[in-house]
């Protein structure tokens, strides 16, 4: 593994300069594409842990070819937001700063990607405080401006600019899903996780194990999915089990890897856990 | 006769009392006198006068003492017969009754006793006498069954005997007498030598408990029937031991043990003995169990485990009597526990939710995993219990495996058994389709068959065959290796238990049939067990089965399979083969064609019919055209109504020719009896499941339906509909309850303020409680114009703001806000008859609590002990306590301002669900609502399934960031047809769960409270990882309950 460093860059300005690995998994890509060119913004609907983010990276970067920036660097930059609760509409719009005798007006990431034509990613975007629907609206219609209250003022996107959201319909209690006015601006597209045949490669892609073990992990996946009636609604993630193969994949012995890197993060019942072990320990040798 | 002037003396007194008594005297003087010296003589007759003077009628007893003493006289030396005289004499004075008796008795006894021994067989007449003239009886009765006695008892234990007669007299001189009267028999039938055992029992209870005694010496001689020897002795030891301890339960213990003991097989029963005796030490109860458990656990667990059981039990003893009687006697589920982990064995119950999970992810499809019994007693073709077997939808397993050595590998057995079921259904067995090409075979012989044109697969498949259980064997073996081999190269991790389980099979088999074609099928199922080919005919099946090997292989490769082996087999007739007559064939390894080696004729006589071989144990017993016939009956049982559907004859039929049910032993007449029975139970269970999918719509009463008995709703009834969870389905019933829902009536408002002012000091104590949860519970709302403190950020931006020539925000104030806090709870009370129930007033005493299942078996201190609280208010019922507590609950509630409903359920069947509102969530605290309150009460069933699912659908209505729904029972759910039968409590638990995972997944928190002291036992398995509590002392409720919902809300 090469050392990587910390490296500060200005959300604006971090581009995908490497292209992510990501297999489709059906014909998202192109309807992205097809919903960028048009500029309708996206909803990305799905469990956690099933390539969503990925996907998002991946656009971004086949997207480059639609702008060259200030510097004469190509590329979509990628602004990704992470909802919380306490997220308000100023923290995405932004806000002033005392600096000393003077005020300074800093963007906000969604100002920022506004402005200098990027997607920005909203994710799990019902997390957030109802007040940022205020901003989402108008810029996820026809008019795609953006409302500056503070300052007085409209923003109008940028070309670039593409709105993207994601919803995790799994685990969203009644009162904090979507709104139908929200929900109708945009273009839905879902995720699931993937059939065996096409995990199992992504798998030993990301985990850098060999093509049986995925394809073991894969089949593990697939047989925990089953128990969706037996308290694992969420199933277990793609994400998950590459930990697992990254696991096995430094040494530790497959049944131990996949105890600790899948069913004792999914599942706090010990009966669900002794049933999949059970599972893990026919699958793996 | 000389006439001595001291001899007229006393005939001068003795005459005043009778006439003939100076007779007598003569007659007795006469006979005496030349045997005794004169001094002697003179004696007597002083003895004589004195008796018949001592009281008003004893001349009588006197002229009795004259006409014994001759005889006495003869057979005892003169110190003798005048100290026999000094006795008659004395007892006189005491009772002239007893005393005749006794001298009446006295020539019987004087021949069977030493002269010595004379003075205490009377001195023991003496001892019964008391004060009542009863007790003059009994002693009567005494001298007079005295020779019986002396000759059943000698006089060593005849005075035993009499202690026990004594003690028993204390209480009772009629239950003494009865035993006195009886004594001679019922010793006579007791063993010699058992006898001064067994008096010195009695001997010892009878002054404790009389009656204990007496029935203990009653039945003394058939009591021990059956043992003998050394145990009966200890047996009357420890019962002697008893008498000091527990003298009430000696007979009890007495007949338990025997039975115990005659239970248990005969070499083992000395052994026993020792550990029964060091429990004994303890409990009686415990030892007496243990006896009768021991020989069963021993079987089971082997006699390690079986030392281990015992050890752990002995522990538990110690802890606790009851506990640890309860463990010996098996009823405890730490019992089962134990020898679960102690056996070697596995049972099915104890790993069955694992296996039912397992077998679900596996094959990914909802199955129920069930035991063999649970097939055999649905009796729908099914009757072997020791074999596994799957009817397409579910997985059946045998009760009980030990053959595999240990553990570990007993349990991998149950593994290999459900992995092998569940892959007939990952793989496809049941999924067979006649004309589907198969993967591996090129070549398509079932097209080449001769069939019918249409119908079921398996069906059209065997017509094809003449001998259609010889197909039916091929095929079974033939699919059950490509499962054996899909589940090898598919799960890695079975392999080698996989590989064990067939060696056992394998070594298990029995030496080769002779008919050909059984020896073939034979050898096939070894070839398919991993057998390695070693001959022509070995080879030639096992090239025909190897492409069932390869991955791709589906079900139609077996039926391909089938067909080749079926060819080659059938070659030859069933003949009988002689000694190792495969030798006498020649085999063509190019086309397979069997012929006589040398051309010559060996004698095969002529074909036999054909027999099964021995199944192999892990294997189910397929039985394809079965499941394919019930899949049918269920599916045109679902497209009702129309034509199309499978009548009983059909099905009939088509069982009867496919030759799958066990009826082979029986009479025709009752083959066709169980052929019937199958066949009607198959159309049951098709119907129910097409019931079960049909929504009942709403307003037409179900066949349940039963008049509401309680009115005690004040509002119209609204009525909602909700499935219900049948786990043995694992499916819902698709609108099977009837929920109604109305406004309780409204009592007095006294209740309510009654209760705070009983409760005071606890009312101000939870005030204060959930006062102090304010500050840390409640979040800032930002964005105010006024509050209590700036909001840094809001601030700076607005001093920005108005650098940069704006007008900023005046919105600068933050402020803690309790309605910030955002939690809405429902709670759901229980208002089922039970709850009518006065809680008992106990004596402060310690109580056995059956520790959480969680709770590791090898920690005895798991138990845990705990003292009943004196109650405070006795005579008050459960749900008294469940009003109190509401009532303080929602004083505590209306402090901290959260959103809470109140709500209440009961019912009858699943027509009647009744749900009644106390304040419904968005309502507000009103004395119409403290009214209703008083109203709550007991009314029926518990069905709590459909009432938590209508508290969710209540609760999904309301906004809130934390949602709440407790449950306050005091028992199990239990609702008339809640369950097969009204003793089946799973049922019941499974749905209640499943609303409870409902209410999970609805983003709703679950908490179930019980006052059930043994909650334990079924909250374990209805909650999972859902929260609960049991609140084991019920008086402790009112103040629980508020500490609770702090607790939770926090
Ligand atoms: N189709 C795919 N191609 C390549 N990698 C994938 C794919 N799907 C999932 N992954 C892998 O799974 C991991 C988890 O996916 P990702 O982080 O995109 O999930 P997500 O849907 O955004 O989850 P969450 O909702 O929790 O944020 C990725 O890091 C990636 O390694
Ligand atoms: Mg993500």
């Amino acid at each position: 593994m090469t050392l990587r460093r910390a490296r500060e860059v200005a959300v604006e300005e971090h581009l995908i300069r490497e292209e992510p690995f990501y297999l489709p998994q059906g014909d998202e890509v192109e309807i992205f594409t097809a919903a960028y060119e048009q500029r309708l913004p996206v909803l990305l609907k799905g469990p956690t842990g099933c390539g969503k983010t990925r996907f998002i990276e991946y656009m971004a970067y086949r997207l480059q070819s639609h702008r060259v920036d200030s510097n004469g660097e190509i590329g979509v930059p990628l602004i990704t937001v992470a909802c919380h609760e306490d997220l308000t509409a100023s923290d995405l719009v932004g806000r002033y700063l005392l600096e000393g005798e003077e005020t300074r007006w800093i963007d906000g990431p969604l100002t920022k990607a506004v402005k200098t034509g990027s997607i920005c990613y909203l994710d799990e975007i019902v997390e957030a405080r109802k007040d940022t629907t205020v901003l989402i609206h108008p810029l996820t219609d026809h008019r795609r401006i953006l409302p500056v209250e503070k300052r007085g003022q409209v923003i109008e996107a940028a070309d670039g600019f593409l709105l993207v959201i994601s919803y995790n319909p799994g685990y969203q209690s009644a009162l904090k899903d979507l709104k139908q006015s929200t929900r109708q601006r945009f273009v839905a597209i879902e995720f699931d996780y993937p059939p065996r045949e096409l995990e199992a490669p992504i798998i030993q892609h990301e985990a850098g194990v060999s093509h049986q073990v995925a394809l073991e992990l894969a089949k593990l996946g697939e047989k925990v999915r089953n128990l969706r009636e037996h308290g694992l609604e969420e199933g277990v993630s793609t994400r998950l089990l590459i930990y697992a193969g990254r696991l096995i994949a430094k040494g530790i012995p497959a049944r131990r890897a996949c105890q600790v890197g899948i069913i004792w993060a999914i599942t706090d019942d010990e009966h669900v856990q002794r049933s999949l072990e059970e599972v893990v320990s026919s699958i793996f040798e | 006769m000389s006439d001595s002037p001291g001899l007229s003396r006393i005939r001068a007194d003795l005459a005043p009392y009778s006439r003939t008594l100076v007779r007598e005297f003569d007659d007795a003087a006469a006979a005496i006198l030349p045997r005794i010296s004169p001094s002697a003589f003179d004696h007597w007759c002083e003895e004589v006068l004195q008796i018949a003077r001592s009281s008003f009628r004893s001349w009588e007893t006197a002229a009795e003492f004259l006409r014994v003493s001759p005889t006495m006289s003869e057979r005892l030396d003169e110190p003798g017969l005048l100290e026999w005289a000094r006795i008659a004499r004395e007892l006189t004075l005491a009772s002239s009754i007893v005393a005749a008796a006794y001298i009446q008795a006295s020539p019987r006894i004087a021949g069977r006793l030493a002269s010595a021994d004379l003075g205490r067989w009377a001195a023991l007449g003496r001892r019964l006498h008391g004060d009542s003239w009863k007790s003059i009886s009994l002693a009567t009765r005494y001298f007079e069954e005295s020779p019986a006695l002396l000759d059943a008892l000698g006089i060593d234990s005849l005075e035993t005997f009499v202690d026990f007669l004594a003690g028993v007299a204390q209480r009772s001189y009629d239950g003494a007498a009865d035993c006195l009267e009886n004594g001679a028999r019922i010793v006579a039938r007791i063993p010699p030598k058992d006898r001064p055992g067994m008096l010195e029992l009695v001997r010892r209870l009878a002054p404790r408990s009389w009656k204990t005694a007496q029935s203990i010496f009653k039945e003394g001689p058939t009591l021990f029937r059956g043992i003998d020897g050394e145990l009966r002795t200890w047996l009357i030891t420890l019962t002697s031991q008893l008498a000091d301890r527990e003298p009430d339960d000696a007979l009890d213990f007495l007949k338990e043990m025997v039975a115990a003991l005659l239970a248990a097989p005969e070499a083992d029963r000395l052994d026993l003995t020792h550990q029964a005796e060091a429990l004994f030490a303890t409990s009686w109860r415990a030892a007496t169990a243990f006896i009768r458990s021991a020989p069963a656990v021993r079987e089971r667990a082997g006699s390690a485990g079986f030392q281990a059981w015992y050890n752990h039990g002995a522990e538990l003893l110690a802890e606790s009597q009851e506990a640890g009687s309860a463990f010996f006697r098996m009823q405890s589920s730490r019992a089962k526990q134990v020898l679960e982990l102690v056996s070697p064995g596995v049972a099915f119950e104890s790993v069955r939710p694992l296996l039912q999970m397992y077998c679900e992810a596996l094959s990914g499809r909802r199955l129920r995993v069930v035991s063999t019994a649970d097939l055999q007693e649905r009796a729908v073709g099914w009757t072997n219990v020791e074999r596994p077997a799957t009817d397409g939808a579910s997985v059946h397993l045998p009760a009980y495996i030990e053959e595999y050595g240990d553990k570990r590998q007993n349990f991998a057995a149950y593994k290999v058994l459900s992995t092998h079921q569940a892959g007939h259904l990952e793989f496809g067995t049941f999924g067979f389709d006649f004309n589907r090409p198969a993967a591996v075979h090129r070549r398509n012989l079932r097209a080449e068959l001769a069939v019918p044109p249409t119908g079921a697969a398996f069906e059209r498949f065997f017509d094809a065959f003449d001998n259609r259980a010889l197909a039916k064997d091929l095929f079974a073996v033939a699919e059950d290796f490509r499962i054996d081999q899909r589940l090898r190269s598919e799960y890695p991790g079975i392999r080698r238990p996989l590989s064990e389980v067939q060696a056992f099979a394998l070594a298990s088999r029995p030496s080769r049939p002779r008919p050909f074609h059984e020896q073939m099928v034979e050898l096939l199922i070894r070839l398919s067990l991993g057998m390695e080919p070693t001959d022509d005919f070995e080879t030639a099946l096992h090239r025909l089965i190897a492409p069932l090997a390869q991955r791709e292989a589906t079900v139609e490769d077996a039926a391909e399979a089938t067909i080749r082996l079926y060819r080659f087999v059938a070659q030859l007739p069933n003949i009988p083969l002689m000694g190792d007559t495969l030798e006498h064939l020649r085999l063509d390894p190019d086309d397979l064609s069997i012929q006589l080696a040398d051309g010559g004729t060996p004698d095969f006589g002529s074909a036999q019919p054909y027999h099964s071989p021995d199944p192999v144990g892990y294997r189910d017993e397929l039985k394809p055209e079965l499941v394919e016939a019930m899949a049918r009956a269920r599916e045109s049982n679902q497209q009702a109504g129309e034509a199309s559907g499978l009548s009983a004859e059909q099905l009939g039929q088509l069982l009867e020719k496919s030759g799958e049910l066990d009826l082979g032993d029986l009479s025709q007449g009752e083959a066709r009896n169980s052929l019937g029975t199958f066949v009607t139970n198959i159309l049951r269970e098709a119907g129910q499941g097409a019931q079960s999918g049909q929504a009942q719509t709403a307003g037409e009463p179900g066949r349940h339906a039963t008049a509401v008995r309680h009115a005690l709703g004040a509002s119209d009834p609204k009525v909602f509909l909700y499935d219900e969870w049948d786990f043995r389905a694992n499916d819902y019933r698709p609108a099977w309850c009837r929920l109604k829902e109305q406004v309780l009536q409204e009592g007095s408002i006294e209740f309510f303020e009654r209760t705070l002012v009983s409760h005071q000091a606890l009312v101000s104590e939870i005030r204060r409680q959930f006062e102090m949860l304010r500050p840390e519970a409640f979040k800032r709302i930002k964005n105010l114009q006024h509050g209590e403190e700036f909001d840094l950020d809001a601030t700076i931006d607005a001093i920005a703001q108005r650098r940069a020539g704006q007008t900023p925000s005046d919105k600068l104030y933050w402020r803690k806000n309790k309605s910030d806090r955002d939690v809405a709870v429902a709670f759901l009370l229980d208002m089922s008859a039970s709850t009518d129930e006065e809680i008992e007033e106990r004596p402060r005493s310690t109580m056995y609590v059956d520790p959480p299942p969680a709770i590791r078996w090898d920690r005895p201190n798991g138990w845990r002990w705990q003292w009943d609280e004196p109650l405070e208010e006795p005579r008050k019922r459960i749900i008294d306590v469940e009003k109190e507590s509401l009532v303080l609950l929602i004083k505590a509630l209306e402090t901290i301002g959260d959103t809470y409903g109140i709500y209440g359920f009961s019912g009858y069947g699943r027509e009647n669900v009744e749900f009644f509102t106390i304040k419904d969530l968005d309502e507000r605290l009103s004395d119409r609502v403290k009214r209703r309150v008083d109203k709550i009460s007991p009314v029926q069933g518990t069905r709590m399934g459909p009432a938590i699912r209508h508290c969710v659908t209540k609760l999904r209505q309301v906004e809130a960031k934390l949602k709440l729904l407790i449950l306050l029972s005091d028992g199990r759910p239990q609702d008339h047809e809640y369950g097969r039968d009204r003793t089946e409590k799973d049922y019941a638990i499974h749905d209640t769960r499943m609303a409870l995972l409902e209410a999970k997944r609805a983003a709703i928190v679950p908490f179930c409270l019980t006052v059930d002291r043994f909650g334990h036992d079924y909250l374990k398995a209805m909650c999972g990882d859902i929260g609960y509590e049991v609140v084991y002392e019920i008086g402790m409720l009112p103040k629980r309950l508020p500490a609770l919902y702090r607790r939770l809300t926090t």
